[in-house]
């Protein structure tokens, strides 16, 4: 009171109140009131328990202040308890009997069933042993003939309802009612006299008026109460899917996070492995409070925890497993390791190093990237046209000089091939490359403005370069750090051209050096890489590789698809779909059966539909299938049938499967792990 | 509660308004006769204020200015008044000041008899108690706790409130 007092005479803030003081103590009750108008019951309740103030304005049963309090709270927010209290409960007590929870007796926890012809809540424990049996009371006044009678007046929980509860017990259900009721009733009417007769008369009916009024009284209340009940059921379950809802979302949108690498940071098995993404995926949650934010970063962190675990788990396992593997088999698990990532690696995560560190000397011209891109010309023609670019580039490092000499080289070599181009009929599936060279002037110009100076021998050649990736297999961190930055040069322009990328690491993988001789870490396969080292060094390598055949192939490939045909250079041509592979195990078995004439039966059938030349993947397949041939050496058992003519296009779209059947088919050798992944 | 000459007072009239701490305020004579301002305005140029200093007078007069198209609201009408839980969004960030400030803006809203003003400040008081707990109610209003801690492990197992309510 001081301090409102001084507020009063002096009306200054703050300074005349003693620091960490609230004045909201201070407030005159009429002011509280006002603040409790706004709050549902369970702030209030919370309100009584801050300090003793508060607790004397909002539990004072016998204020009439205080019972408005609670009755407004009541009325504004609780729509299902909208009948005044009962005879003898104040509005707080009613207001707690219904919202509390937990057994009022032996303090049961979660316990929220009102029982209203008692008004307690409580266990089905505490009920059974606080009432009794109807037919119990016969027993109690044996000495009364009318024991339903004497107990009309009191309220009681119907048979029909208890019927439920009884129905694994031997005895029949039977009404209930409160022993205390019971007995305080007895001794009642045994003190009224007996004599005259219609004293008890008399006070029988009166009870029983009164009881059937309790009992309308009790099946409104019930009936208010349910509403509400399945009103707020309904919205819990709804809120319930909501938040479950969320949750699930959010989980599957981590299976899309990104690792600085531009790959998946999650292993989408692992994830969907561990407990915690279970719980939440597939079992029912029974929380309805709104999921916030917090409440994900602890969720998110738990199921980290256990994806980590669970990562190195798997590893270890992995290595034990691994341990019993002969040799070769873990040399193919390693390429089957690269096959996957490659699958969905893409090399969008390098874009963002710095211009100056992109151009190495020793790397593939710049230009020979360009060039591969078979697919979008438009775009590199852009680039071309954009002087500018170009000498800024040359300006930035000096070293790009010898760039610019390779540049001179592979495009010297390539303009020999145009001109090759040009003369011959170009087949329908190089389409692309016609295009290309309806540009070459354009290009030749360019290349030209650029390279007065390069007319110099070029230090590097094209081959000599990619050969000295291939052999660089030793894992030092030296050599990682130039191929990355060398990389990165051609990703910067890769990707602005917009190739198909995927297609184009899972076309040209099995060919790849990378690919074919991985770089082990201390030259063992047994050992396993870590996610960082293949996304972040040998899949920029490897895909470097990938465009070095493509371009290798598609451009000077071309010129020599008349030529001696390897089946590497018609697979890589983009022939792999045309019928021009024959297997030659047939063959041989056709001159066997020739000279023999009694050839064995198996291999007739064989042999009659596999005369005719075929693509690769139905030669591999036959390989594999028919001959049970696993480790195909595609030159060894694979003939070429070309005349220069190619008769039927088969699209080319390439679908790989995670099979290693399939995957055989497509040119890798994975056979020693079927039955392992 | 207004009187027929209050009502027709021109737009530029204006009256100064002194608070306790001598701060003078001119305001539109609207004002003063919307909201019973003054008990003791004489119907004068000039009325003290005695319980309210300058800088909670300031924010008083601001709402009220801010206010003063809004239509009448019928006093009798406890209910309608109460059902309006929503706060404006203009109102919110007025009263997004100070809690000290807040509870001053209260208690003079209070004596002026600004309903509509104690109502707002009663209602953004009893939203910053909504789903608290009594620990968090006192750290958000410094209030002391005045008990001890057997008498707050009683309160304790006495309400387990329901979470969904």
């Amino acid at each position: 009171m001081s301090l409102r007092k001084k507020y009063c005479q002096s009306g200054s803030k703050k300074s005349k109140f003693p620091v960490g003081i609230c004045i909201f103590p201070t407030l005159p009750p009429e002011m509280f009131i006002n603040i409790c108008q706004y709050l549902p019951p369970k702030d209030l309740l919370s309100l009584a328990q801050v300090c003793k103030l508060f607790n004397r304005y909002l539990c004072s049963e016998n204020s009439t202040t205080t019972q408005e309090i609670w009755r407004t709270s009541r009325i504004e927010f609780l729509p299902f308890l909208q009948m005044p209290p009962p005879d003898g409960m104040n509005e707080r007590q009613y207001v707690k009997l219904v919202l509390d929870r937990g057994c009022q007796f032996c303090k049961k926890p979660k316990i929220r069933k009102v029982y209203f012809e008692f008004l307690v809540r409580c266990c089905e424990d505490c009920l059974k042993s606080k009432t009794i049996r109807q037919d119990q009371i016969e027993d109690m006044i044996p000495e009364f003939p009318n024991p339903d009678e004497i107990i009309s007046g009191l309220p009681f929980i119907p048979s029909w309802s208890r019927r439920d509860w009884d129905s694994d017990t031997e005895k029949n259900s039977s009404s209930l009612y409160w022993k205390t009721d019971v007995i305080e009733t007895i001794v009642k009417y045994k003190s009224i006299p007996d004599d005259p007769s219609t004293l008890r008369e008399n006070w029988l009916k009166q009870r029983q008026i009164e009881g059937d009024e309790k009992m309308k009284d009790i099946i409104e209340r019930k009936k208010e109460n349910n509403k509400g009940l399945r009103e707020k059921n309904m919205k819990n379950s709804q809120k319930k899917f909501e938040r479950s809802n969320l949750i699930k979302s959010k989980i599957l949108s981590m299976k899309d996070e990104k690792n600085e690498n531009n790959c998946l940071k999650f292993d989408k098995e692992i994830l969907e492995d561990c407990q915690t993404y279970k719980n939440y995926m597939f079992m029912f949650r029974r929380s309805a409070l709104p999921f916030t934010e917090r409440a994900w970063l602890l969720l998110k962190n738990k199921l980290l925890k256990e994806y980590e675990e669970s990562f190195e788990r798997k590893k270890q396992r992995r290595r034990e497993r691994e341990k019993l593997l002969p040799r070769e088999t873990i040399f193919q698990m390693r390429q089957y390791d690269i096959y996957r990532i490659a699958k969905t690696w893409l090399p969008e995560s390098v874009k963002s190093i710095e211009s100056s560190e992109l151009f190495s000397p020793s790397d593939i011209g710049i230009l020979d990237t360009s060039l591969c891109s078979s697919s979008s010309i438009d775009s590199f023609i852009n680039f071309m046209e954009d002087q500018d670019s170009i000498s800024n580039i040359v300006d930035e490092n000096s070293n790009t000089i010898n760039t610019v000499a390779t540049i001179a080289t592979v495009s010297t070599e390539n303009l020999e091939n145009f001109s090759n181009f040009s003369n011959m009929d170009i087949l329908p599936m190089y389409t692309p490359i016609t295009n290309f060279t309806s540009t070459t002037s354009n290009f030749s110009n360019c290349i030209y403005t650029n390279s007065y100076d390069s007319s110099l021998t070029p230090t590097t050649s094209f081959t000599t370069s990619s050969n000295s990736h291939i052999n660089d297999i030793s894992f030092s961190t030296n050599s990682l750090n130039s191929t990355n930055s060398t990389l990165n040069s051609s990703f910067n322009l890769e990707h602005s051209i917009n190739l198909d990328q995927h297609s184009l690491l899972c076309k040209y993988l099995p060919w790849c050096p990378s690919f074919q001789n991985p770089p082990f870490y201390n030259n063992d396969p047994y050992n396993l890489w870590d996610d960082e080292f293949i996304q972040k060094s040998l899949m920029p390598r490897i895909w470097n590789e990938a465009l070095d055949l493509k371009k290798t192939f598609i451009i000077n490939g071309g010129t020599m698809i008349s030529k001696n045909l390897s089946v590497q250079k018609a697979v890589l041509c983009n022939m792999r779909s045309n019928n021009i592979f024959q297997c030659k195990l047939c063959k041989q078995q056709q001159h066997l059966s020739n000279f023999n004439s009694c050839y064995s039966p198996l291999y007739s059938k064989v042999f009659l539909s596999y005369s005719k030349p075929v693509s690769y993947f139905q030669v591999r397949q036959h390989l594999f299938n028919d001959h049970k041939i696993f480790h195909i050496l595609d030159d060894e058992m694979i003939d070429i049938v070309f005349d220069g003519l190619i008769d039927s296009v088969s699209n080319n779209t390439f679908v790989l499967s995670n099979c290693v059947k399939s995957l055989s088919s497509a040119g890798y050798n994975f056979w020693l792990l079927d039955g392992i992944v | 509660m207004d009187n027929g000459t209050s009502n027709s007072a021109s737009e530029n009239e204006t009256i100064t308004l002194k608070s306790c701490d001598g701060i003078e305020f001119h305001i539109d004579a609207r004002i003063a006769n919307r909201y019973t301002l003054l008990n003791n305005w004489n119907g004068g140029e000039s009325a003290c204020i005695p319980n309210v200093n300058g800088k909670v007078l300031e924010k008083v007069l601001e709402w009220c200015e801010h206010h003063i198209n809004d239509p009448q609201l019928n006093c009798g009408d406890d209910d309608s008044r109460r059902r309006n839980t929503i706060i404006e969004e203009w109102d919110e960030n007025f009263l997004s000041c100070d809690q000290d400030m807040l509870f001053e803006i209260i208690l003079a809203a209070n004596y002026l008899e600004i309903k509509p003003l104690l109502d707002l400040g009663c209602k953004t008081v009893a939203n910053m108690m909504k789903s608290k707990s009594p620990e968090e109610i006192r750290s958000a209003f410094n209030i002391d706790n005045d008990y001890t801690p057997e008498e707050e492990e009683q309160f304790r197992k006495e309400n387990e409130w329901a979470e969904d309510y």
